[in-house]
């Protein structure tokens, strides 16, 4: 699937494939990376907890994994299956409104997540780690830097390609 | 809010939701009306026993319900009205929710009895034909404000969720956050109609606080207790004709309803209810 996405662009892909994208290479990913900030900005508090934008980020970041957990699965759950497969149009049958209303919830999630991500970023002045930090806070700057990458990727493939497919009918 | 009856026995875990059913009516300046309905005892064989008349009966129950009402008003400060009458419970109080125009029928619930079951039979009875929002109130529950609420779904309907507009109601007079429970028997992939459905919920609840969870893996009635605890859930909302995990709450052994034996009232709302207002 990769060699796939290399060589052509979203609007290509399958409605299937557009969702294994989704699904393996951004909703996994992202909730695999922001378990694991979550841990290294708590070793990396409890190591260092003077330092403020290490508490700041850590409490952001546990906001975010629930948020961002309730929102893929939302996404999963409900919006994926009405997607038919190997059709660029889907049908459903059903109110255009109730579908519009959830995908505005969904596009609410995503604001909120990434306003969160920025703040994160702001707080700590662009994910800036002193040489002397521990590793754990080096790691999980690092992290934010490829967490708030990938989000806003799948944010722009959701917003631009998944949900104006479901809107079409 | 209008017109709430409060179905009672008389029994402790009746005057426990009465007086639950009172604060909800202040609260929501509904009307309250104690119910009572009452049979014909069976009559002795024997001739020497006393045997009652239908007039004796009638006398001590109207008797009995007018000291309920009276203990209600003075307790609670509240205007209350009773009435009784003659049959089968169950039908009795789904007559009298036609008569008054009953936005909502409460129950009590007492403890488990010996036989292991939550429910009584008029409950059971009631629940499975009422057409009444039917809120159940355990026997040592005492009234708080409800914040918030578990409504426990498999999605499986085809209806748009118009049975809501009751918890809805709720939610903005007590400022509710209601979280939605995706709760299925067995496990499978999401079939489209049930995302649509989830669609449709959503929508519904487009300005109602509210969040969703997923069941992942454990008995239904399991899950829905642990994280009613998790939650620190006030009320449970259940829609159970279709549900048919629901009827563990009724007819399942022992162990099943002591993890489930719930310490907050349950609502069952009827699908398909439509809740008229004035």
């Amino acid at each position: 699937m990769l060699q796939k996405i290399k060589s052509r662009g979203y609007e290509q892909f399958s409605n299937s494939e557009l969702l294994g994208i989704v699904d393996k290479e951004f909703h996994k990913k992202i909730a695999e990376t922001l378990t694991t900030l979550s841990l290294n900005l708590e070793t990396a508090h409890q190591l260092e907890p003077y330092e403020e934008e290490l508490e700041y980020a850590w409490t952001n970041v546990k906001a975010m994994e629930e948020l961002f957990s309730e929102h893929i699965q939302k996404e999963e759950q409900l919006l994926f299956p009405v997607f038919s497969n190997g059709k660029k149009r889907i049908r459903f049958n059903g109110e255009k409104r109730d579908l519009g209303n959830f995908i505005d919830k969904l596009i609410a999630d995503h604001s909120l997540l990434k306003n969160q991500i920025t703040q994160i970023r702001m707080v700590t002045e662009q994910y800036k780690c002193e040489t002397s930090a521990t590793p754990s806070h080096k790691l999980a700057f690092s992290l934010l830097s490829e967490l708030e990458h990938d989000l806003n990727k799948m944010v722009f493939v959701e917003e631009e390609f998944l949900f104006p497919r479901a809107m079409k009918n | 809010m209008r017109t709430i009856i409060i179905a009672s026995d008389f029994s402790e875990a009746s005057k426990n939701a009465a007086n639950y059913a009172a604060q909800l009516s202040k609260i929501t300046n509904s009307t309250l009306v104690v119910f009572h309905a009452w049979s014909i005892p069976q009559v002795a064989d024997e001739p020497q026993m006393y045997s009652l008349t239908i007039s004796d009966i009638e006398k001590s129950q109207k008797a009995a319900l007018q000291n309920e009402v009276n203990r209600l008003e003075k307790k609670w400060n509240i205007k209350v009205e009773g009435s009784q009458s003659m049959g089968f419970a169950a039908e009795e109080i789904e007559r009298a929710c036609e008569s008054f125009h009953a936005s909502f029928v409460i129950m009590g619930m007492r403890q488990l009895s010996e036989m292991g079951k939550i429910f009584g039979s008029v409950t059971t009875a009631f629940i499975h034909k009422n057409k009444t929002p039917t809120l159940i109130i355990p026997e040592k529950v005492f009234f708080v404000k409800p914040k918030i609420l578990l409504l426990a779904t498999d999605l499986d309907t085809n209806d748009d969720w118009h049975e809501l507009k009751v918890l809805k109601e709720f939610s903005e007079i007590f400022d509710m956050r209601i979280h939605i429970l995706n709760v299925r028997e067995k496990k499978y992939v999401t079939e489209p109609a049930e995302s649509r459905a989830g669609i449709r919920l959503e929508s519904e609840l487009k300005n109602t606080a509210h969040s969703w969870h997923f069941h992942k893996d454990g008995d239904v009635v399991d899950v829905i207790s642990k994280t009613a605890n998790e939650l620190k859930a006030d009320w449970m909302v259940l829609i159970p004709h279709r549900l048919p995990w629901a009827k563990q709450l009724f007819h399942s052994s022992v162990s099943n309803q002591l993890a489930f034996t719930t310490a907050r009232p349950i609502l069952f709302l009827p699908e398909g209810f439509v809740h008229v207002e004035d």
